[in-house]
């Protein structure tokens, strides 16, 4: 088990940043993601794993209007 | 164009900018045919800055405590503020027009983009104050050139925008030299500003790759109502003293690398972020979709499965591509987005061949989703026709919304309509009300272009609809109508709506993402810091002559890995860049902080006014049910498992509750938590349970002035205080 945004969210292995943004449906494209407090940079969103118990930030920068 | 008839003309001395400054500002009264030239003093550029703030100082200065909109004395102040017109950094070409406004009967303040800021500076002015009424109309022109001001009788039969606009930077330039009409910049409403409150100014500039005039508009509040009320067709400048260094700036290295800085962020990383270069504000309708933001059905739902059809890839291809759409010199964000080559379908121009400005974001779903319509060659017609009637897209499209909802309850007819079918979808019947309001044609159109809040009076005491629901469904705050964003499950943007100087626009505080999918928010107290830092942070754009979209609508390759979660929102380098800028262009030394300090001055100025006004007060932030939830049954089943699980989270068990029941409960549960925003906003913000700034709050910020403080002592009481 993992949380996103301080919700919980089942774990597996190999899940990726990339995957639990597609799973979450965010298409927001100024996303800013930090895996227990460790920032990732977007680039490596898909080739990063998040190990299990993780705490993980999907920051949407703000913006509209 | 036959010649104009001269009614008055005054001779000036066009001073030259300094440091961001020309020292002086200009006050015409159409009415009387005066002209006066005032002097800025270092007080109101230490107070006020520029651009609205010296707006909101100009008219307090010329407005009694009882003036409303349509008095003489209401005036329209234009004012860029001292880094409108530099060139060297992106979105930097803005003025800010204040005015009483007919919609909220207090001040607003509505920004454009286009030329007319900067070449009014250029032609020696800090500021335009027009007063008074005219007997007929005029044509208003400013030549800096020649330092003259001059008031025309309008030859103009047809006064709406793109009827007179071009013939207008054709009339005032080198008729030998088509590209000397980039040195004209031409304001109009038209003829829907003056049959309804909704009326915007239009901007012009010339677009010298196109060999048009183009429009951007500053939409809200009324302010071409206004203009029109004063029975001006068109207001002109013209300058010749442009350059990359007509704002007289105290260190052009810095603005340089600083704005180089920026342009390079824009054309390596806006193509991976929002695209603003190839489709602007519209690549935000799929997002809004997705998120259920989109407004759809007057804000019932946020989603609609036809939203594909108004993909922004749907848009990119309407717009011309590779044309370098900048409103102002030197931006590169280039969002002025136009559809070129369209063909009208209906109404005065029907047959004509165009370029069309936008849509942006908020059109397509004002005057899309929002009305039930998901075709965009919809859309960009009723842009055009909105822009050249001079209505505001926004209030334009979340009042009709309201109108088909009216209509689909039943509580209008094709008798009050005269025989128009108003159901959302409907866009034959929509687009015939649009040109219907801006003729002035019956009495249902004029309704309407009153906007929602008297609408909803006239619907429940002359229709006999029921108050109770009207209340509910109208999607206005203040007297303005709600700018395009589905608010009602985000406690903090209830505030960045509802908690506004003036009503619900975007322009103060967007942190739906933040509060709602970010969790980064979670108690009141840091939802009323937000609510304190972003308005502020905003109304410094409106202070300098800025565009906000290059703050957060493109943002450092390393923005996010760089800054914690909660700096890295307020994208911390270019901030920076602000203060850097302003220093760079006034010679001054302010901080972050104090960029912060110049807006809470003029915030809580503009606070005072309201109540100076008969508003400003805590009652005067209404908000409707449906922006804190919903209000019917199929809104609710809409998202069921979402809502139920919202009455879980609050300690109440939905099992076995009818959905009627269900929504009434989430409402009281919304409306003690929106007290509790109330009260913590109010608490931050140094105001009293009242929402009055208390005089502590004055005096910290230096705006203790007598008749300031006399307004507050007039309407604070005691038991109000914390």
């Amino acid at each position: 088990m993992i949380t996103v945004n301080g919700e919980t969210m089942e774990w597996e292995e190999g899940l990726t940043v990339q995957d639990i943004i597609e799973r979450k449906k965010y298409t927001f494209p100024l996303l800013a993601v930090w895996i227990n407090d460790s920032p990732v940079p977007r680039e490596d969103f898909s080739s990063t794993k998040v190990p299990d118990g993780a705490k993980v930030q999907i920051i949407h920068m703000i913006s509209g209007g | 164009m036959e010649n104009m008839k001269l009614l008055a003309e005054w001779s000036y001395e066009p001073a030259k900018a300094h440091r961001g400054y020309t020292g002086k500002t200009l006050k015409i009264n159409v009415g009387e045919r005066t002209f006066e030239a005032k002097d800025v003093t270092e007080d109101m550029k230490e107070k006020f800055v520029g651009g609205r703030g010296f707006g909101l100082k100009l008219l307090w200065d010329a407005v009694k405590d009882t003036t409303k909109w349509n008095d003489p004395e209401n005036e329209i102040v234009i004012s860029g503020g001292p880094l409108c017109g530099i060139t060297q950094y992106p979105g930097s070409g803005k003025f800010y027009a204040v005015f009483i406004s007919p919609l909220t009967e207090q001040t607003y303040d509505s920004n454009a983009g286009g030329h007319f800021g900067p070449l009014l500076k250029f032609a020696g002015w800090d500021a335009l104050e027009i007063q008074g009424k005219s007997d007929k109309d005029v044509v208003v022109v400013i030549d800096g050139d020649e330092g003259k001001v001059k008031i025309f009788e309008s030859p103009f039969e047809d006064i709406n925008a793109y009827s007179i606009t071009e013939t207008l930077h054709e009339y005032f330039s080198d008729p030998n030299d088509i590209n000397d009409r980039k040195h004209v910049s031409v304001i109009t409403a038209g003829k829907g500003a003056e049959h309804t409150y909704w009326g915007c100014l239009n901007s012009s500039f010339w677009d010298s790759h196109r060999k048009i005039a183009r429009l951007k508009q500053a939409g809200r509040g009324g302010g071409g109502t206004v203009f029109r009320d004063k029975k001006i067709a068109a207001l002109v400048v013209k300058s010749h003293n442009l350059s990359g260094t007509a704002n007289d700036p105290v260190d052009v290295d810095t603005l340089t690398k600083v704005g180089l800085k920026l342009h390079k962020e824009i054309f390596t990383l806006d193509a991976k972020q929002c695209r603003m270069r190839t489709v602007g504000t519209p690549h935000l309708n799929e997002i809004m979709n997705e998120y259920h933001l989109l407004p759809t059905h007057n804000y019932k739902f946020g989603q609609h499965p036809e939203a594909d059809k108004i993909h922004s890839k749907v848009y990119e291809k309407l717009f011309t591509q590779g044309i370098p759409d900048g409103c102002w010199y030197g931006c590169t964000l280039a969002c002025a987005k136009a559809v070129d080559h369209y063909t009208i379908k209906t109404g005065p121009c029907k047959g004509q061949v165009v370029t069309v400005d936008g849509p942006e974001y908020e059109t397509v779903a004002g005057l899309g989703s929002n009305v039930g319509v998901f075709d965009p060659e919809f859309t960009i017609e009723a842009n055009f026709y909105a822009d050249h009637y001079g209505l505001d897209t926004i209030s334009l499209g979340t009042g009709i919304a309201f109108v088909c909802e009216c209509y689909e309850l039943g509580y209008i007819t094709k008798e009050h309509t005269n025989g128009l079918e108003l159901k959302f979808g409907n866009k034959d019947d929509i687009m015939e009300l649009i040109h219907r309001m801006a003729e002035g044609k019956d009495e249902f159109a004029k309704i309407v272009g009153m906007g929602v809040r008297r609408m909803k009076d006239i619907f429940a005491e002359k229709f006999g609809a029921p108050r109770d629901i009207l209340e509910k469904i109208g999607m206005e705050g203040q007297g303005i109508e709600v700018s395009e964003y589905v608010p009602k499950e985000s406690i903090a943007q209830w505030g960045g709506y509802f908690l506004t100087l003036k009503g619900p626009q975007h322009d103060e505080a967007w942190l739906i993402f933040m509060d709602r999918v970010n969790k980064q928010l979670p108690t009141f107290e840091d939802k009323a810091e937000a609510l304190h830092y972003f308005p502020n942070f905003r109304t410094w754009f409106s202070l300098v002559g800025l565009c906000k979209l290059p703050w957060n609508d493109i943002e450092p390759a390393d923005n996010a890995t760089k800054y914690p979660p909660q700096e890295a929102a307020k994208v911390p380098e270019h901030v920076q860049n602000y203060v850097d800028i302003f220093n760079a262009v006034t010679g001054k030394n302010i901080t972050k902080e104090e960029l912060i300090l110049q807006s809470e001055r003029v915030y809580n100025f503009q606070r005072v006014f309201q109540l100076r006004l008969g508003k400003g007060t805590r009652k005067h932030h209404n908000i409707p049910d449906r922006a804190l939830g919903p209000v019917f049954p199929d809104e609710w089943e809409a998202r069921a498992e979402y809502y139920d699980n919202e009455l879980k989270q609050a300690g109440v068990s939905p099992e076995g509750m009818p959905t009627e029941e269900k929504i009434k409960k989430l409402n009281e549960i919304r409306r003690k938590q929106w007290e509790e925003l109330v009260d913590a906003v109010y608490k931050r913000r140094g105001w009293d349970r009242n929402g009055i700034p208390t005089v502590e709050t004055l005096k910290r910020l230096g705006i203790d002035y007598p008749e300031v403080v006399a307004v507050v002592e007039k309407h604070a009481k005691p038991e109000d205080r914390w």
